[in-house]
C-alpha cells in the first residue's frame, strides 16, 4: 500500500460525520429527547413540530427518538458484522496465502461457493433459519461478507511471503506460527481495516434490508428498517413515519460510501 | 466449448448438493415432523405414508437427506402449506414476470449507467464527473425499499401517472423497473468511468490519435469495445440476482414474480416455498454466470474459456 500523509477533505468528513452519528447514537439513553418505546396515545401521528421534530407514529411514539435509538442497532450491527467478517477473512486469507497448496485450494473453493450464491438471498436464507434478531442478521452479513476479506489478505500474502525478511524470519529458525503473527499478520491488519471501511455501506443496507423483511432485531426494538416496514401503510396520510428512517438509512450508507470511495482511491483499490 | 460447458455444468452439482443440504438443514431444524413440513398438515394421510416412505423416516439422517434429493429430483419441491399447491408449479408461472421485470429493469440500466460512465471519464473531475460520481454513491445508498415507497408515493399516489401495485402491462412495469434500476445504473456507471479511464491510458488509444482516427471512433471501436467485459460483468451479476426475486422491489409494488413469492414465504414460514425459491434461485443464479462467461469468449476472442479455471 503506498504511504499518503495528507488526509484529504474528502476522507475526513465522511469519517467526521459517521462518528457524530455514531456518538448521538450511542448516547442515545443520555440524550433529553423521549424514550423510544414510550406509547402517548393522545399525540398519535402527529406531524413534525417544535416538540416531536419528526412527528410521531400511530402508537405516539416519538419518530426523532426512535431513529437516534435504532442508530445504535443499524451502525452497531453492521461494525459488528465487518469486524466479525474481517476477523474470520483475515485468519483464513492468511491460512490460504502463507500455507497455500491443499488447504488454499479447500479455503478457496469455500469462498467460491459463498460467491456463487446471490448474496442477499444466502443473508435471507440464513435469517429464516436462525431465530430473528440482531445476532442473527449479524451472522448473515458475516457469513456473507468475510469472502471479499479472505480473498483480498490471500493475495496480499502471497506478495509478502517471499520477501527477504520472511526468509530472513525463517533462516533464524522462527516457527510458521511465529512468522505468521508476528511478521505476516501485522501487514495486513491495514489492509483489512480499509476493506472494513470500503464494505461499510453495503452492511448498513443489508442489515437495513434484513430488518426491513422483519428478519431482524424484533419489535418493540426500533431499528431504521422495520419503523419503515412496520409505518408503510400510513404512507399517504403520515408520511414522515417513512420519511425520516429512510433518510437517516441514506445518509448512513451515504457516508459510508463516501469514505469507501475515499479509501479506495487513497489506496489505489481497482472496483470490485 | 462444448466441454467448457459441460464441465461447468458438472460443477452445478456440488453447488446444488449444498443448497439442498442447507435447505434440509432447516426442515431438520423445525419443530415437528418432516414430512409434515414437507407436504402440510392438510395433506390426505395417503400422501403422507407414501412420502413418508419415499423418504425413508427410518433410514437415519442420510437415508432422509437421500431420499428428500429423490423427490427433488422428481421436481417435487413440496406444497405450499397456506395454498396447498405445487411450489415448482408456481415458480415456473411466475418466472415470466420476473424476467420481463428484470429485462425492463435492465433496459433502464445498462444506457443510462454506460453513457452517464463515459461522459464522467472523459470529463474527468470536471464538475459532470462529480456530479455524476455524487448521484450514483446517492443511488447506492439509498435501500431499494424506501426509494420504492418514496417513489410511489410521489408518482401514483400524488400524481396518479402510474397505477401504485399490481401486474400487468408496461404501466405497471415502469415504476418497479426504474427503482431497481437504480443500484445497477449507478454501479454501471462507476465501473465504466474506472474501465475507461484505464483504456485511455493505453498506448494503443495512443497510436490511434497519432494515426489520425476521428475521436467518436476512438470512442466507439478502441475504448467501448475494450471496455465491454466489466461492463458485461456487471450486467450478469446484477441480471443474475434480479432473476431470482427483486424480492423488495416486488413486494412493495405487488409484482407477481419468484420475488413476492419468496418474501411472501418468509413472512409467513412457508417453508417449502422458501425452499423451493432458493434452490432456483441459486440455480438461476448460477446458469446466468455461466453464460456470462461464455459471452466473454464471444466478446473478446482473447479470453479462453478453459484457461479461465485458473
Amino acid at each position: 500500500m503506498p504511504k499518503k500523509s495528507k488526509i484529504s477533505l474528502k476522507l475526513l468528513l465522511p469519517v467526521l460525520v459517521i462518528a457524530l452519528l455514531f456518538a448521538v447514537s450511542v448516547l442515545s439513553p443520555l440524550l433529553p429527547i423521549y424514550d423510544p418505546d414510550k406509547i402517548d396515545l393522545d399525540s398519535i401521528k402527529r406531524p413534525p413540530c417544535m416538540d416531536h421534530p419528526f412527528g410521531t407514529d400511530s402508537k405516539g411514539r416519538d419518530i426523532f427518538a426512535r431513529v437516534v435509538h435504532g442508530g445504535k442497532v443499524s451502525i452497531g450491527v453492521a461494525i459488528v458484522a465487518a469486524f466479525v467478517s474481517a476477523f474470520i477473512g483475515f485468519g483464513i486469507g492468511i491460512a490460504s496465502g502463507y500455507f497455500g497448496g491443499r488447504l488454499d485450494t479447500v479455503l478457496m473453493s469455500v469462498v467460491d461457493f459463498i460467491l456463487s450464491f446471490p448474496s442477499l438471498l444466502l443473508a435471507i436464507a440464513i435469517s429464516v433459519i436462525l431465530p430473528p434478531g440482531i445476532y442473527t442478521v449479524m451472522i448473515a452479513i458475516s457469513t456473507v461478507g468475510w469472502t471479499s476479506f479472505a480473498r483480498l489478505i490471500r493475495g496480499h500474502v502471497l506478495t509478502i511471503k517471499d520477501m527477504p525478511f520472511v526468509d530472513a524470519a525463517r533462516a533464524m529458525g522462527c516457527s510458521n506460527l511465529r512468522i505468521v503473527v508476528l511478521h505476516i499478520a501485522p501487514l495486513c491488519i491495514p489492509l483489512s481495516l480499509v476493506m472494513m471501511g470500503i464494505k461499510l455501506g453495503g452492511f448498513i443496507l443489508t442489515e437495513a434490508t434484513l430488518s426491513f423483511l422483519g428478519l431482524g432485531a424484533q419489535p418493540p426494538t426500533p431499528t431504521w428498517g422495520s419503523m419503515i416496514s412496520a409505518n408503510r401503510a400510513y404512507i399517504l396520510t403520515a408520511p414522515w413515519m417513512v420519511l425520516f428512517p429512510g433518510l437517516a438509512i441514506s445518509i448512513t450508507a451515504f457516508c459510508f460510501n463516501m469514505l469507501g470511495e475515499s479509501l479506495k482511491e487513497r489506496y489505489e483499490f481497482k472496483d470490485n | 466449448m462444448a466441454a467448457y460447458v459441460l464441465k461447468r455444468l458438472l460443477l452445478l452439482i456440488p453447488l446444488l448438493f449444498g443448497i439442498t443440504l442447507l435447505a434440509f438443514f432447516l426442515l431438520n431444524a423445525l419443530p415437528g415432523d418432516p414430512v409434515l413440513s414437507l407436504v402440510g398438515e392438510r395433506a390426505s394421510p395417503e400422501v403422507i405414508e407414501n412420502i413418508r416412505k419415499e423418504i425413508g423416516v427410518d433410514k437415519g439422517f442420510i437415508g432422509q437427506y437421500m431420499g428428500y434429493l429423490k423427490l427433488l429430483l422428481h421436481g417435487d419441491f413440496g406444497r405450499s402449506y397456506y395454498t396447498n399447491r405445487d411450489v415448482l408449479k408456481d415458480i415456473i408461472m411466475k418466472f415470466p414476470n420476473t424476467m420481463r421485470l428484470a429485462f425492463a429493469a435492465m433496459l433502464i440500466a445498462v444506457p443510462l449507467g454506460i453513457v452517464a460512465g463515459f461522459i464522467s471519464a472523459y470529463k474527468r473531475d470536471r464538475f459532470i464527473d462529480r456530479l455524476i460520481n455524487v448521484v450514483s454513491i446517492t443511488g447506492l445508498s439509498i435501500p431499494i425499499f424506501w426509494s420504492a415507497i418514496i417513489i410511489m408515493l410521489f408518482l401514483s399516489l400524488k400524481l396518479k401517472l402510474f397505477p401504485p401495485s399490481g401486474t400487468g402491462d408496461i404501466r405497471f412495469l415502469f415504476l418497479p423497473a426504474f427503482v431497481l434500476s437504480i443500484p445497477a445504473m449507478a454501479t454501471l456507471s462507476r465501473v465504466t468511468r474506472t474501465t475507461i479511464l484505464d483504456i485511455l491510458k493505453m498506448p494503443y488509444i495512443n497510436t490511434a490519435r497519432a494515426k489520425g482516427l476521428p475521436s467518436i471512433k476512438i470512442s466507439i471501436v478502441h475504448v467501448l469495445k475494450n471496455a465491454i467485459i466489466p461492463i458485461v460483468t456487471i450486467i450478469g451479476l446484477d441480471f443474475g440476482s434480479y432473476l431470482n426475486g427483486a424480492v423488495v422491489t416486488e413486494t412493495i409494488f405487488g409484482w407477481d414474480g419468484i420475488g413476492r413469492f419468496t418474501m411472501e414465504g418468509i413472512m409467513k414460514r412457508d417453508y417449502p416455498v422458501i425452499m423451493g425459491c432458493i434452490i432456483f434461485g441459486t440455480a438461476v443464479f448460477v446458469l446466468v454466470n455461466l453464460i456470462t462467461d461464455i459471452l466473454y469468449h464471444y466478446l473478446d476472442p482473447r479470453i479462453r474459456l478453459h484457461a479461465k479455471e485458473k
